[in-house]
């Protein structure tokens, strides 16, 4: 059964055709990939996300999705700073260091949605003020965000 | 800059080491932390005081 209903899909399609400026990838990591579930890890979860952004990356031309194992592939996750799984690397024309941990689901879905759409147009909204600010950072920043799909 | 979503049921061990009890929470270099969405000029106080900068700049100038 597929996750997005039909007129869900409609819509996001619209908005994705509306919005996406560049092709976007998702680089999509699982400990195990194609349905093998490995003792002790939550392959259902994994299978779950994997199957959400299978939907969104059918439904615009310019999104991709690419399916890697943790396991197989240990330097592709590396590469992409994947700490977890599972652990979606969302790229647009550059990496933006954007990173979506677990499965993106109910008012999740709408995040995954705009880190798409941010990706793609490579730009954001924030202040001038907040551009100068960052700027001037001495140090790296880590921002983590957590949420909840309810 | 990079950033983290973390679905916080997904990652219970996360959950628990920042003490998430409420989302949104935001967590800035294991150091700063605040909870519920704040005006864009609060959040960017809070990045400068995990970035090092000694004073925030105002919000507005």
């Amino acid at each position: 059964m597929p996750f997005l209903q039909e007129q869900d899909a409609a819509f996001v399609r619209t908005r994705l055709a509306q919005d996406l400026r560049d092709d976007v990838t998702l680089e999509f990591f699982a400990p195990a990939t194609g349905g093998l579930v490995l003792p002790g890890q939550d392959g259902q979860t994994a299978e779950y996300a994997r199957q959400i952004l299978a939907e969104v990356a059918a439904l615009s031309p310019k999104i991709r999705l690419n399916v890697h194992s943790t396991i197989a592939e240990p330097d592709a996750a590396k590469a992409f700073g994947i700490a977890r799984t599972p652990g979606t690397a969302v790229i647009g024309a550059h990496d933006f260091g954007v990173r979506f941990y677990g499965m993106p689901a109910g008012y999740e879905f709408a995040t995954l949605l705009e880190l798409i759409i941010t990706a793609s147009q490579g730009t954001t909204a924030i202040a001038p003020q907040t551009r100068e600010m960052l700027a001037q950072l001495q140090r790296d920043i880590h921002l983590q965000v957590f949420v909840t799909p309810t | 800059m990079r950033a983290d979503i973390v679905e916080a049921g997904e990652f219970p061990d996360l959950a628990e080491r920042y003490n998430v009890y409420a989302v949104p929470k935001i967590v800035i270099n294991d150091t700063v932390e605040f909870v519920g969405a704040q005006p864009e000029a609060e959040f960017v106080r809070y990045v400068a005081q995990a970035g090092g900068l000694q004073e925030a700049p105002p919000a507005d100038e």
